[in-house]
């Protein structure tokens, strides 16, 4: 209009422009590197592989790790990691898949999460699966954990080697011994000693201050439930019956494993406040309970957490309950999260391959061993074949979170206790005789898109019942409600899939 | 030289005083509850659950996490993205709420309505992550220091306090000779000192608890603020190591309660420490007092 | 040099638009002082602004925004079919409602009380101890009221025992979850609450006082004719924007105090949208759901701020 405001407009402009200037002129100096794959193939330079882990510790392996350093050479490859702490994992994930700044490799910690199903639909991802049998070690994964990380068929990913079966009971010994008892080895059994473990005084004491089971919330699933329901001959998830596919919820068993429970907390033998708890680990830990069933590696954290307030504690391990089916315990899904490798940042095959080279690499014992252990001579020392890790927190921090690294863990050499090499011994049990998830390699659209809120009502249905705010018709309305939710579709939708497997 | 106060003066004094100090005690005991823990052992912690002094005597957690290179440093970019971003802050804030104060300010009422829609709608988180990333912002300070440079609702209440400024102050700088940006500087920053010390205070507790962004835009670990350090401490002492979705997870060692307790302990006392500084310019009638005298 | 391009102005145009430069010119100062701020605002909330259509699209990130697909009001629909729907809303609406009625006004009583005390240090040191708990995260905060209110040993429970009383079980119970909720909240944010109003009060001239005792007013009368007007126009904008922001109840604090025996009356927008949306990363779900609550934001502040000018009172726009 006139020179005042083409003059205000220039100034605006400066101004806008040193900002920018003034901005990335303190831009940080590790832009993504360019794709350094060669694409003509030939020899190609050092690989530079940028990836984003969680990381479960306060502090995070240091860039300049000697354990870092070591694979950095023995793989050959350039690594550049950002450690996510595991709280915010999720949230940064899905932030960062959605604006497309990913890094070569991320670790997806639920790869049937819906973002990930979805992106992977869209496109987002390299699918693996047709490489893998030129490598020597990724070659030789499970086909069974494959299936299960598979989207519509297809892998996308490599997953993080996980023991099949690692569910099982951790109980105090000590109490067992204190009140005369034998270890249970049936589900009649279990009850008659969580029951004395409530009322005996097992810890000698003279009060009346303990009880049987520690039950917590989970990640909202009842501690122990899923694996009981499976001694009571229930099904892992869903149960193939008359060539259908039924979920847990609505099958007989879990009616009974309910009555369990809710007998057990009538006659105060689990915790009262269980439906608050987040961690039922923690009611352990104050040595107020005497049995734990989960993942059978929490036995030797649980035992040193206990004798900080009782030195004489014992864990023990037991994986075998029988029940009306004779012996069985739940199956996992046999990974961890896996590896995912986005075609937005590596962008030719030729990368591709040489990343899956990496993970392969990676799979060695030697690294295993490292990524689990550190050096010898730094992070530990071994002296008659004992194994004695360095007290110093620095050193120490060199292999914080490095089996987050790992991909399969097949030749880790266990240094562990007593009880550790137990828990290895009775994973390998385990799975001679787990059960499990017929539906686990399905994906059902209903499911990715409202599964939480489906399970919320089943779960609060169940911590109802338990706690007998809800009787066993107001369970059945739950389900019936469940089934209108969507429930109905994901029952549909997964025997659709079956059906077409089935079929092949 | 005072009036003799009144029956009823005194009674209502006591009473009032009773009060506030039965509320200040009730807000500090879990405080207290808190410094106790992180001397205390973790049997007793356990055992005991709530404590006022601990009975036997641990410096073991301060020393478990003064050992750890984390915490002094993430301390150190904590003190330093809130120095830096209450000042950048303050200088944004200020200069725009105080034109939008002035009622001879045109377009005033557009700008305003403006700025409220902002603090009603957003982006979302996505979109103004890319803003940020477009900007090469991603894995600097800058990161935590601009995108938030005004916070609306701050503005709007600085710009409320300015409004209630005599109106003369004006008319007679102007006729001073000073110009608006002369006037805001000399006469109406130094008129209103509570309120920058409120902002000051308010912005200065934003960044110390600097957490979500500091994750979201620096991918390099060295450059987490305390609050990141703090937060994974106490979600891994209760238990839960974040990932609820995943089906397996593998255990995790959860520090020790007093660990907890003595994390929240250095990473908040620092802050607490800044508002009795501040206390000064809240006394009674700065404001007004000055202007006459 | 204001004058001459002022001048030339009325030589180009009619005298309207000479008005305008000149006012331009006269407030020159004033625009530059707004500029940066304005230039704010408009990068950093107005550009990434266009993240509000992806609640009409299918958000597929490796599409994009652009090319995700567009789907209407798919979304809204689903939100407002949702059997649960009504239910949210009511718990929404309650809770947001406890949070006016009961938290709101106590910071101004608590300011309005330090205001009273007589003796600069007590005063200080109140102040001083009341906002403490701001600083401690919700998880702290939860995780002291489970050790206060679980029936498993907690201090409330053994006292009501100690008395004859029957346990409660404060936690699992559909009844107290507003009242703990909303308690929670008094306590950790009244002492902070309050800073603003004595912020705001340190600007009365103590003359007033003085004059108003000459006149033989008491305490009472003091506080309502000098004091309260004082931070009148304070209380209304902070109302105003606390409206704005009606439907957020703090995702974080009902999260943690939720679990399956509170869940009929403890379920809200936020907790909703986390697990059904962002957690399982349904972005465009989320976005519908924070527009709805927006929008219902703006209706408020709208009538509030119309209201609050009717009766003379500036408002915040």
């Amino acid at each position: 209009m006139n020179r005042m405001n083409r003059k205000r407009r220039m100034k605006a402009g400066a101004l806008l422009a040193a900002i920018a200037l003034a901005v990335t002129a303190c831009g940080g100096n590790d832009e993504a590197a360019p794709p350094s794959g060669s694409e003509s193939g030939g020899t190609p330079a050092a690989l530079q592989l940028s990836m984003m882990l969680p990381s479960y510790n306060p502090e995070q392996m240091p860039a300049d790790s000697s354990v870092l350093k070591a694979l950095e050479e023995k793989t050959g490859t350039k690594l550049a990691v950002s450690w996510v702490p595991s709280s915010t994992y999720t949230d940064k994930l899905s932030a960062t898949v959605a604006s497309g700044e990913l890094p070569k490799t991320f670790v997806a910690l639920e790869p049937k999460a819906s973002f990930i199903v979805n992106a992977a639909r869209s496109g987002m991802f390299w699918e693996v699966g047709p490489y893998l049998k030129n490598y020597p070690n990724l070659g030789k994964m499970s086909e069974l954990v494959l299936n299960n990380i598979s989207i519509d068929g297809k892998i996308y990913g490599v997953y993080r080697e996980r023991d099949l079966a690692r569910f099982g009971l951790m109980i105090r010994q000590d109490w067992l011994a204190n009140l005369g008892l034998q270890a249970p080895k049936s589900v009649d059994e279990l009850y008659a000693v969580l029951k004395a473990f409530a009322t005996g005084d097992p810890d000698k004491n003279g009060k009346q201050d303990t009880i049987g089971l520690a039950v917590g919330m989970q990640g909202n699933n009842i501690a122990g439930f899923k694996d009981i329901l499976v001694y009571m001959g229930g099904p892992n998830e869903w149960e193939l019956k008359d060539g259908k596919l039924v979920p847990a919820h609505m099958t007989p068993a879990y009616l009974d494993t309910l009555k369990l429970y809710k007998k057990l907390y009538d006659e105060k033998i689990i915790n009262q406040d269980f439906a608050i708890v987040q961690d039922g680990r923690s009611v352990m830990y104050k040595g107020q309970a005497g049995l734990w069933i989960d993942n059978m590696l929490d036995g030797k954290g649980i035992e040193d957490n206990i004798k900080k307030v009782d030195p004489n504690a014992e864990i023990n391990l037991i994986n075998r309950i029988a029940g009306p089916k004779g012996d069985r315990t739940r199956a996992g899904s046999g990974y961890l999260g896996m590896y995912m490798i986005p075609k937005t940042s590596v962008k030719t095959e030729a990368e591709l391959e040489q990343i899956l080279a990496y993970f392969d690499k990676v799979s060695e014992k030697e690294i295993q061993n490292l990524m689990k252990y550190g050096i010898e001579g730094k992070q530990y020392t071994l002296e008659n074949g004992s194994y004695f890790p360095n007290a110093d927190p620095k050193i120490r921090a060199e292999i914080t979170d490095g089996n987050q690294f790992m991909i399969l863990q097949n030749q880790v050499v266990n240094y562990g206790t007593e009880l550790e090499q137990l828990s290895t011994k009775l994973f390998q049990d385990n799975a001679t005789f787990a059960v499990p998830n017929p539906a686990a390699p399905f994906i059902s659209n209903t499911e990715i898109e409202k599964g939480k809120e489906l399970s919320k009502i089943i779960t609060d249905a169940t911590v109802k019942f338990i706690m007998g705010s809800v009787d066993e018709a107001e369970w059945n309305e739950a389900v019936e409600q469940w089934l209108q939710s969507g429930g109905s579709k994901v029952v549909e939708e997964m025997n659709a899939e079956y059906a077409k497997l089935a079929g092949e | 030289m005072p009036i003799k106060p009144s029956w009823g003066s005194r009674i209502f004094d006591s009473v009032n005083v009773a009060l506030l100090l039965a509320f200040a005690l009730i807000t500090v005991i879990p405080f207290i509850y808190v410094i106790a823990g992180s001397f205390a052992t973790q049997k007793e912690l356990l055992m005991r659950g709530f404590i006022l002094f601990p009975t036997e005597f641990s410096l073991d957690a301060y020393k478990y996490i003064f050992s750890t290179r984390t915490l002094v440093r993430s301390l150190l970019v904590t003190v330093y993205i809130t120095v830096a971003g209450t000042l950048i802050n303050l200088f944004f804030t200020c200069l725009m709420a105080y034109p939008l104060a002035r009622k001879d300010m045109d377009f005033r009422k557009p700008i305003l309505m403006l700025i409220v829609f902002t603090m009603l709608f957003s982006g979302g988180m996505i979109p103004t992550f890319l803003v940020v990333k477009q900007l090469g912002m991603i894995d600097t300070y800058w990161s935590l220091l601009i995108p938030g440079a005004i916070s609306a609702f701050n503005l709007i209440i600085i710009r409320n306090f300015f409004q209630q400024l005599p109106d003369g102050l004006e008319e007679s700088a102007k006729i001073d000779g000073c110009n608006d940006l002369g006037i805001f500087l000399r006469i109406v920053l130094p008129l209103s000192m509570p309120a920058i010390a409120t902002f000051s205070l308010f912005y200065a507790v934003g960044h110390w608890n600097t957490f979500f962004n500091a994750v979201l835009y620096i991918n390099d670990h060295t450059k987490w603020p305390i609050q990141v350090l703090l937060r994974q401490i106490v979600i891994l002492a209760s238990g839960g190591v974040g990932d609820s979705t995943a089906m397996e997870s593998d255990y995790v060692a959860p520090p020790d309660q007093a660990v907890k307790m003595a994390v929240i302990v250095v990473s908040t006392l620092p802050i607490l420490l800044v508002y009795p500084f501040l206390q000064k310019h809240f006394a009674k009638g700065v404001l007004l007092g000055s202007v006459k005298g | 040099m204001p004058k001459s391009i002022a001048a030339q102005a009325a030589v180009s145009s009619a005298s309207r638009p000479s008005a305008w430069a000149g006012r331009l010119a006269r407030n020159r100062w004033l625009y530059l002082m707004v500029l940066p701020g304005l230039l704010y605002f408009l990068v950093f909330k107005y550009w990434p602004m266009y993240g509000i259509f992806i609640a009409f699209k299918d958000f597929q990130p490796f599409l994009g925004f652009w090319d995700s697909p567009f789907v209407g009001l798919k979304h809204f629909e689903r939100l407002f079919g949702d059997p649960n729907f009504v239910v949210l809303f009511r718990n929404t609406l309650i809770l947001a409602a406890y949070n006016i009625l009961f938290f709101f006004p106590l910071p101004i009583i608590v300011a309005l009380m330090l205001n009273e005390l007589r003796q600069e240090l007590t005063k200080r040191v109140v102040q001083t101890l009341v906002y403490i708990p701001h600083f401690m995260s919700w998880v702290v905060v939860v995780g002291i009221a489970y050790m206060f209110l679980t029936t498993e040993g907690g201090i409330m429970n053994e006292l009501l025992a100690r008395f004859g009383g029957e346990k409660i079980n404060f936690l699992v119970s559909n009844e107290w979850f507003r009242t703990i909720v909303t308690a929670e909240v008094m306590w950790k944010e009244t002492g902070w609450g309050t800073i603003i109003f004595l912020a705001a009060l340190s600007g009365v001239d103590p003359q007033l006082y003085e004059a108003a005792r000459m006149d033989g007013a008491n305490r009472l009368r003091q506080l309502w004719h000098i004091t309260l007007p004082a931070i009148r126009s304070t209380i209304i904008i902070l109302l105003i924007l606390r409206l704005g922001h009606f439907l957020d109840t703090g995702f974080e604090q009902i999260f943690l105090m939720l679990n399956a025996m509170n869940r009929e009356v403890g379920e809200v927008f936020d907790t909703y949208v986390y697990s059904v949306g962002i957690s399982q990363g349904q972005y465009s779900f989320s976005t519908a759901v924070g527009l709805f609550k927006s929008i219902v934001g703006l209706i408020l502040v709208v009538v509030a701020n119309n209201l609050a000018k009717k009766f003379g009172e500036e408002g915040i726009y």
